[in-house]
Parts: structure tokens; C-alpha cells; sequence
């Protein structure tokens, strides 16, 4: 579960310290600033604070106003000094919740963020979890119980080369060779997480990762790919071009057959990959599913941003690495 | 280094079925200057030696006198290019540059025309091939962790210990995977040669492996709960090898390494010299940050920035 606060107070995220502890929820600090320019982008189902100290008197009524639109989200205000005159009118409009210097001082309780979800029907990270977990029809750690024609829960990762045309007016040869390097290299970096390219496509494949229930390190291996991109480029590509490519990541089921004969599997998580990977990721962006992302390593968590929501999904992307 | 019989008898072979006695005394004084064949091998000087005599004995004299890959190399040379304008293959030479690599752990260098030890088999500091007080162009790899006197101070020293050791394999993994050599180490850091190939490139290369490898790391598995940052830096210029770790780090090449590292370095980043970045494809330099140092360019920087 994500908390959004904008703010310029000084170490704000120390009164939010009790309620973070074990993790339920990750606090993001922003500028009071980009409140209007990036709240639309949070995911459904977060907790947004405002800080009032941080803005204008004449900000304040369009602020209000911003938050009183976020539909699939919780609001609150934070008001280090004390100075709004009518609380109750800002419960009117929808807010959730009222930090006081007070509780400021004292500390959010995780308690408190547990009623506001309560109160606004928000379901947690982990009632989500459980929710998907009905579903799950795990393939244990490895490949070794996995059987043709079966259907099993995986990790999925697909990865696409950006500048096609730029590739392909490199000539076959070129081409051909480059895809083979991609192939190749993408390979050694999925296989010590156990992923194997599922389908090979001439500008890059959906990578399979078996699922125990537990948590998801198939994030790492794309993760590992965003920061190698230049060295892969430098060391293994050697072209004058920016050698770029697109990642999405997802988690779901389907049924498993051997490479190569994959075109009859129908399944909504393939499709789902494919078209958050074709339609909606930017080039050089590495994007996961809310599904996805709840499983990831701990680290990593922290390097994701919202990225608004695909198919009825929450989807976060990786922060650009400049 | 003992030089199994068996190549030996390859060589010998190879020789006398090749060339003349009158070549070989020729090929052998240009390793040996003043080589005096007759006196070698005992007989008059008024005779022909023998094929199969000279040969055995300017072979056996080149592994004694410790130049038999000298030799070799040269032999390949006269193989490929020919000798004072005429063509001169030799024989068995595929199969004694195999039996090199299978029995004494070297493979033949061509870029650099020398042996070297394989690294599969071993790794020593010189790649057993730069020969003392000899002067070499090397390319080097400073690196440094940033604000080490803290880390120390403020953390357990098993977990610090542990920290580096974690490092070092980083490193280590790094700069193998391209036939880099730690020259020093400091516990914390160190400095690395590269030889081979286009060595600036490999040590740059290395370099970014480091500082992605190292970001990962301390996102992933870091020990002290706060990032390791290091300081790389990589240049290449003259350097006479020696064996000297005192005299070693008096070399200019080095001590540029090393100023470039702690001048003109970030923490968690790679500062690449002009020595290193000329040589560099413009695929590695468009991934990089143009800097300056001294007043000078052509230095570049390389770090992972994420967006805010």
C-alpha cells in the first residue's frame, strides 16, 4: 500500500516512521508543489496527504479541490500549525483524515491508516495478495514438476527492442546478429533465477519464471537488465545507435507448453504482458503490474513510481536511470 | 619455466623439417645475439651441422635460457610474414601452439605477438608475459571506497570486513571476465592492470560493471544498511613492469591513476582519462559524461542517476 505525502516540512516521513514499520505501507514524499501534476498518476488504492504549511493560502482551495477528485484513493490533510479554521468542511469534501500538529508530534499509527481504508473501502497490499493467491497454481522453485499442458501460475517478462526501424535498416546480417546477442545475453541474465525464454521474437521474447507463492526475484533479472543497458550496448552491440529496449512484467497463469509450441495457449496474462508492453511501456522503461510489483524484493521496491493504471491494472515503472 | 619434452620434441621437429642448419643459426641469433652453433653443439668448425642436431640443440637451448615462447613467437612471425623477403612455413605450428595451451597453460597473444598464461589455468600478476624492467603500455583501474574511515567507525568489523569481501568479488568478477590483474590491494580498494586486447576499453568496461554491480548491491543485499560508494579511476600510459610494489607505485602512469581517482571523482562513479576515452567506440562514449580535468578534456564520467 503506497502513502503519498506532499510536503516541504522537514523530515516528514519520521511522524509517518510507527505506521511503515512492518512494511504494510511505503511512504513517498513529493513537493507540495507536484501535487496537481502527478497525483493522477498515483494507483488506485493509495493514501494521499497534503500538507497545507507547505502551500499558499491561495493554493489551498485548488489543492483541496485536487484531492476531492481522486475517486479510487484516500485523502488526508496534514496541518503542521494548526491553521485551518473549518475541519468538518474538509470531511464535507470527501477528506479522510486530519493530522493535527499533535498527532504530528506523537505519530500516524498504522492504526489509523487501517481505518482510513476501512472507512473508504480500500483493499491492503496483503488482502490483495490473498485475493490473488486463490488463484495461484504453483510451480515450486524449479522447472521439475512443471508438465506440458498444464496450467500454473509464472512470473512473466517480456522484453522488446526500442528503435526497430533504426535495427532493421542495419541490414539481416546486422540485424540478425544483434537479435541473436539480445537472445543470448538475456538468457544468461534470467537463468540464475531459473527464467527461460518462452517465445523468441525478432525484437526480443517473453521470459517464463517459475512461481514458488513467495516472493518474485524474476524482478531482479529485469531490474539487472535496465542498469547493464549501457554496458551490454558498449560491450556486446558495438553500434553508433542507442541500443534501448522496453520491459513489462506481470504475473498470472497459463498453461505451459514447450517452446515452440506455444501459438494455440489462449491466456489473458499473456495478452495482458504483451499489450502492457506493446501498448502502454515507454521506450527504456521497465514496468510492472501491481500484481507483480507486491512480490518484489524489499530493495526495490523504493525504485518504482506509479505509472497510472493499464487494463484495469495498477502499473509502476522503474525510475529512468539518466 | 619447464617446458614439457614432448613440445620440445614438436619443436624440434617442426625445425628441421622447416629450414636449413644455415637458417636456423640465423633464426637463432636473432634471439640470442652472438649464438654460436658449432660451439653448442662440439662440432668442427669446418663442418655442417646436422638438420636434425641444430635444430635439437637451438631448442633446447632456447627453453634452457628461458626465451622457448620468445622463440616460438618468432617462429610464428617468420611463418606468417616470411624471412628477409622469403616464405618460410612451418610446420606443426597449430599443433605446438596447442600443446602450449594444453601443457604449459599459455595461449598465443596475437595482437600483442607474446604468450600468455591462460587464465583458466592461472593468473599471476604479469600474465606471464611482461618481463621486468621492460616498458609497457597498460591501461589502470584505480578504485576507492568513499568515506571508508566512517564505514570503519561506525559499523562492526565483521560486517565491514564482510562488506569488502563482498566488494572484492564484485571486482574480482569484473575485471577476470576481461584478463585484468590486481596489481594492489588495500583491503578497500586497489589498483588493477589491464594488458590485453583494447585494454581501455576492457578496463572501462570493467569499471561500469563495478559501478552497476556495486548499485545493485547496495540496493539488494547490502550488509551495513547504507550504501558502499566507491571512486573509480581508469587511465593508460607507460609503465616499466616491475615486481616492486614500492617502486611499482612510483610509476607517472600510476600516480596519474590515482590523482584522477581522488581529484576528479564522485563517489559512485568512473572517471575515464583522455589516454582512455580515444580509444574508446563511440557507442561506450555516448553512454558517458563529458568532463573536464586540469583544464583538460576528453575525460569522461560514467555513473547510474535515477530520475527523482
Amino acid at each position: 500500500m503506497n502513502i503519498y505525502i506532499y510536503s516541504n516540512t522537514k523530515n516528514i516521513e519520521k511522524s509517518f516512521a510507527g505506521a511503515v514499520k512492518n512494511k504494510k505501507f511505503i511512504i513517498h514524499i513529493a513537493p507540495a508543489a507536484d501535487l496537481k501534476k502527478t497525483v493522477k498518476n498515483i494507483p488506485k488504492g493509495s493514501i494521499v496527504y497534503a500538507d497545507v504549511s507547505s502551500l499558499r493560502t491561495s493554493e489551498i482551495p485548488s489543492a483541496l479541490n485536487t484531492l476531492a477528485k481522486l475517486g479510487d484513493s484516500a485523502c488526508g490533510i496534514i496541518d503542521p500549525k494548526g491553521t485551518i479554521a473549518d475541519i468538518a468542511e474538509l470531511f464535507h469534501n470527501g477528506v479522510s483524515d486530519y493530522i493535527t500538529p499533535a498527532v504530528l508530534k506523537k505519530g500516524v499509527t498504522l492504526k489509523r491508516l487501517e481505518r482510513i481504508m476501512k472507512l473508504k473501502g480500500i483493499e491492503a497490499p496483503v488482502d490483495r495478495l490473498k485475493a490473488l493467491k486463490k488463484n495461484y497454481i504453483l510451480t515450486g522453485g524449479d522447472w521439475d514438476d512443471v508438465r506440458l499442458g498444464q496450467e500454473y501460475t509464472f512470473c512473466f517478462m517480456m522484453v522488446e527492442l526500442d528503435n526497430k526501424s533504426e535495427l532493421k535498416s542495419l541490414g539481416p546480417e546486422k540485424f540478425g546478429r544483434i537479435t541473436a546477442t539480445m537472445h543470448q545475453y538475456l538468457e544468461a541474465m534470467v537463468a540464475p533465477l531459473k527464467g527461460k525464454i518462452w517465445i523468441r521474437m525478432d525484437y526480443g521474447g517473453l521470459v517464463l519464471f517459475p512461481f514458488d507463492g513467495k516472493r518474485c526475484d524474476a524482478i531482479e533479472a529485469a531490474f539487472r537488465l535496465m542498469i547493464n543497458r549501457k554496458l551490454m550496448s558498449a560491450e556486446l552491440i558495438r553500434l553508433d545507435i542507442n541500443f534501448s529496449y522496453r520491459i513489462a512484467m506481470h504475473i498470472g497463469n497459463t498453461e505451459y507448453q514447450t517452446t515452440g509450441d506455444t501459438g494455440t495457449i489462449v491466456s489473458d496474462t499473456i495478452n495482458s504482458v504483451f499489450h502492457l508492453c506493446q501498448k502502454y511501456a515507454e521506450p527504456g522503461g521497465l514496468y510492472l503490474t501491481e500484481d507483480i510489483f507486491i512480490l518484489a524484493p524489499a530493495g526495490l521496491t523504493s525504485l518504482f513510481l506509479p505509472a497510472g493504471t493499464f487494463e484495469g491494472r495498477n502499473i509502476l515503472r522503474m525510475r529512468r536511470i539518466r | 619455466m619447464h617446458i614439457p619434452t614432448t613440445v620440445v620434441s614438436l619443436v624440434i621437429k617442426s625445425m628441421s623439417e622447416s629450414m636449413d642448419a644455415n637458417m636456423m643459426i640465423h633464426v637463432a641469433k636473432d634471439i640470442i645475439r652472438g649464438y654460436d652453433l658449432h660451439k653448442r653443439t662440439g662440432y668442427r668448425e669446418s663442418m655442417a651441422v646436422p638438420q636434425r642436431d641444430a635444430a635439437d640443440q637451438i631448442v633446447r637451448d632456447m627453453a634452457k635460457s628461458g626465451l622457448f615462447f620468445y622463440f616460438i613467437t618468432h617462429l610464428i612471425q617468420i611463418h606468417t610474414t616470411g624471412y628477409r623477403g622469403r616464405a618460410y612455413p612451418i610446420k606443426y605450428l597449430k599443433e605446438i601452439m596447442r600443446m602450449i595451451n594444453e601443457e604449459c597453460g599459455f595461449i598465443y597473444d596475437p595482437e600483442n605477438q607474446l604468450f600468455v598464461e591462460d587464465p583458466a589455468v592461472r593468473r599471476t600478476r604479469n600474465w606471464g608475459a611482461l618481463i621486468e624492467g621492460q616498458e609497457y603500455i597498460l591501461s589502470f583501474l584505480r578504485i576507492d571506497v568513499a568515506g571508508n574511515s566512517q564505514l570503519v567507525r561506525k559499523h562492526p568489523d565483521n560486517l565491514v570486513q564482510a562488506t569488502f569481501a563482498d566488494l572484492r568479488k564484485i571486482i574480482e568478477k569484473a575485471i577476470y571476465a576481461r584478463n585484468g590483474r590486481i596489481w594492489n590491494w588495500e583491503g578497500d580498494g586497489g589498483l588493477i592492470a589491464f594488458y590485453f586486447a583494447n585494454k581501455s576499453m576492457t578496463a572501462t568496461l570493467s569499471g561500469m560493471e563495478i559501478i552497476n554491480e556495486l548499485f545493485a548491491y547496495n540496493i539488494l543485499r547490502s550488509r551495513l544498511g547504507e550504501p558502499v560508494k566507491v571512486r573509480i579511476a581508469v587511465n593508460t600510459g607507460l609503465c616499466v613492469y616491475t615486481q616492486d610494489q614500492v617502486e611499482l607505485m612510483k610509476n607517472d602512469s600510476i600516480k596519474e591513476t590515482i590523482h584522477i581517482e581522488s581529484k576528479y571523482t564522485k563517489p559512485n562513479s568512473m572517471t575515464i582519462s583522455n589516454t582512455v576515452s580515444v580509444k574508446l567506440d563511440p557507442s561506450i562514449l555516448n553512454g558517458l559524461e563529458p568532463i573536464t580535468a586540469d583544464g583538460r578534456t576528453g575525460y569522461y564520467a560514467y555513473s547510474i542517476n535515477l530520475e527523482q
